[in-house]
């Protein structure tokens, strides 16, 4: 295998898992689990994370489209769409720009990124509700956000080394 | 989000060869993997960002739509007061009369409840109070009814954890 | 390059999501009428709401028109007014609702009967003048309830009530079968979902907007502003019996207005409400007030036999008792301690 088509397979995998992941997060973590509500702890974050770091902007937000679509075409719910939409958006794109300025190690980036997501989640509900009082959510949800995108970290740190040994993407491949 | 064009401006290092971005740009540094001190600094801000509505939300609901519910009051399908009810909300009472009697309606912050009625069975009076969307209160003999509603079209559990279309009783 | 896609990307979706939002809006409509005695409330979402709405109000009125009890030109009216003397000749729908009720008084052994309306005058809950009456009142009044005494024809269509001094009150079926036809007759339109509530008795159809199910909530019997729980449904009625609505108090004691037919007083159960969940709203009506009366280890019972509908119970412990099989879509309310049966 090349590079590009190495990379090219581990990104389709990368969004595959991405979907498996958000598809059985909510089979293993029941949402009553939480006490905030619209929250999960994100493990599709999981994949979108390892691929800021190995892929960049692109295929990272090409990953985040096509896990919403998929979600959206499986449950047909618009309105769960345009707020996993939003808030993944809102995710990667922060994300992106903490891992940018690399200032942030992979705990910052995870955690800016799960906080974006709550904000872009209240950003989309506040119009469609036609509710400011919505934003009364935001601070539990954005807390909690930050603590699942420390875990998110934690667990993707062992993978992200495995990734990269295992597909041996090093500078300059 | 401006702040991310403007920390473009502070790394003209990012090897930047494959404008498409298909090459990783993590690929001339080591990625840190550990918790570090901007780290640390970073989670403080959001957590002190959560905090903002607090600050604003005490000042900012004046319109009716900024509460999260409303009190109606119908009689025989017309509606006759209604009343903002949730947090930052002044406590607030309407009496109805007709040749019933009289019918009086309080709401406060934390939900409304029909305080008297002149009606023989009291029915409306023993509810107590009502709280949560789609609950309602209702007087046969005055053909009064007293409902929450949220103001938020989306009753999802999303957003109103607590709202409910109908009561079963 | 790649940034600034992102933050236009960013700015762009919520946009067009409100965008978005609009087109899936249907038309919707709403009415709240009072009738049979209580609030009503009809909401249906779809391209036909309103005609719908109308047409399921004017159901309720033709109903009420043909079953009430006190409307003198009802054809209950009519068959009470014939007690102990001739047979009615009634429509065909009359007579299937009066046939479906003895069939269920005659599966709950007689908990639930059509004919206990002397006692509900006794009592004084027809008029609201409360009373206790003394027990020979009662057993006079007893001799003329019973549902064995209603003589139906199903050839001719006609019906009798045998001795002088019945009556027969189909209340506590109309509100059900109500339900039932108001949906049938809201479904013959281009609808997509609806929220039926007949004071209290909830029918709901379809899906919410959101897509989300209807959240019916059960009534906490002891603290009316607090949910026994949340029901998630779709395409089903749901209907709660207590003792909790009306009644009234006398020395201390309280009585409540559903009957039982067997002592001729008011139901002495160790229920505080009963809910049924079912597609068949008649049926859900009869049950709900049937298993009350019963209470709770005869309801249990009658379950175990007839295990097709979802029943929620409960009890003055302030325990919950609910069937396995709505399990799933039942959200008990917090610090309800709840038991499941199958």
């Amino acid at each position: 295998m090349n590079g590009k088509t190495r990379r090219l397979t581990l990104w389709g995998l990368m969004t595959a898992i991405s979907l498996a992941l958000s598809v059985a997060e909510s089979a293993i973590v029941p949402a009553a689990l939480f006490p905030v509500p619209g929250f999960r702890l994100g493990f599709a974050n999981i994949a979108i994370l390892i691929s800021v770091y190995i892929f960049g902007a692109f295929p990272s937000i090409g990953i985040v489209l096509i896990r919403t679509l998929s979600v959206f075409a499986f449950s047909g719910n618009p309105t769960v769409f345009l707020f996993s939409l939003c808030g993944g958006l809102a995710a990667v794109s922060v994300m992106l720009a903490l891992h940018r300025i690399r200032r942030f190690s992979i705990f910052g980036v995870s955690a800016g990124g799960a906080a974006a997501h709550s904000v872009g989640q209240i950003a989309v509900a506040i119009p469609i509700a036609g509710n400011v009082s919505v934003i009364g959510y935001l601070p539990a949800l954005l807390w909690a956000s930050i603590a699942a995108g420390l875990l998110i970290a934690l667990i993707s740190v062992p993978v992200y080394r495995a990734v990269v040994t295992f597909f041996r993407f090093r500078p300059g491949q | 989000m401006s702040k991310e064009n403007g920390n473009d401006g502070n790394a003209p290092k990012a090897v930047d060869r494959d404008p498409a971005g298909a090459e990783a740009r993590g690929s001339d540094f080591s990625p840190r993997l550990s918790f570090g001190v901007p780290d640390f600094l970073l989670i403080i801000v959001l957590v002190m960002a959560g905090l903002i509505p607090f600050v604003f939300g005490t000042l900012r609901a004046t319109k009716e739509s900024d509460f999260e519910k409303v009190a109606i009051l119908t009689v025989a399908g017309q509606e006759v007061w209604r009343c903002p009810v949730g947090n930052g909300s002044e406590p607030s009472e309407f009496t109805y009369s007709s040749q019933e009697g009289i019918l009086i309606v309080r709401a406060d912050k934390s939900g409304a409840w029909v305080a008297h009625s002149d009606c023989p069975d009291q029915i409306c009076v023993r509810t107590g109070k009502i709280s949560r969307a789609g609950q309602i209160s209702v007087c046969i003999p005055f053909r009064a009814v007293l409902r929450i509603e949220a103001t938020n079209p989306i009753s999802d559990a999303w957003i109103h954890p607590d709202g409910i279309d109908a009561v079963s009783e | 390059m790649a940034a600034i896609v992102v933050v236009a990307f960013f700015l762009f979706f919520p946009a067009s999501c409100s965008g978005l939002k609009k087109e899936t809006d249907a038309t919707e409509a709403k009415e709240e009428i009072f009738a049979m005695n209580t609030y009503m409330r009809i909401e249906v979402r779809g391209r036909e709401a309103k005609e719908a709405v109308n047409a399921g109000v004017k159901e309720i009125y033709r109903l009420e028109n043909l079953l009430s009890r006190s409307i003198p030109e009802s054809e209950i009216f009519a068959v009470n007014s014939a007690a102990g003397e001739e047979y009615t000749t009634v429509s065909a729908e009359t007579f299937q609702v009066i046939s479906i009720s003895l069939l269920y008084s005659e599966m709950t052994d007689g908990c639930f009967d059509v004919t206990v309306a002397p006692l509900m005058d006794l009592w004084g809950f027809s008029s609201g003048d409360y009373r206790v009456p003394n027990p020979s009142e009662i057993d006079d009044v007893m001799s003329s309830v019973g549902y064995e005494m209603v003589r139906i024809e199903e050839d001719s269509g006609r019906v009798m009530l045998e001795k002088k001094g019945m009556s027969m009150d189909l209340g506590a079926v109309t509100k059900g079968y109500a339900g039932d036809r108001v949906l049938a007759v809201i479904q013959q339109y281009d609808i997509e979902s609806a929220l039926i509530n007949l004071g209290g008795n909830v029918t709901v159809f379809g899906k919410k907007k959101t897509g989300a199910p209807y959240h019916v909530a059960i009534a906490d019997p002891e603290n009316r502003g607090e949910y026994l729980g949340v029901l998630a449904a779709e395409n089903q009625s749901i209907v709660t019996s207590g003792g909790y609505e009306r009644f009234f108090e006398s020395d201390g004691k309280v009585y409540i207005h559903i009957m039982d037919p067997e002592t001729g007083r008011p139901a002495e159960t160790d229920l505080l409400s009963v809910s049924v969940i079912d597609a068949d709203g008649i049926k859900c009506d009869i049950l709900s007030t049937a298993l009350f009366v019963m209470g709770k280890d005869a309801a249990i019972g009658f379950w175990r036999e007839n295990p097709d509908f979802g029943m929620i119970l409960s009890d003055s412990s302030g325990t919950l008792f609910v069937s396995q099989n709505i399990k799933e879509e039942f959200s008990v309310a917090d610090g309800k301690s709840v038991v499941y049966f199958e």
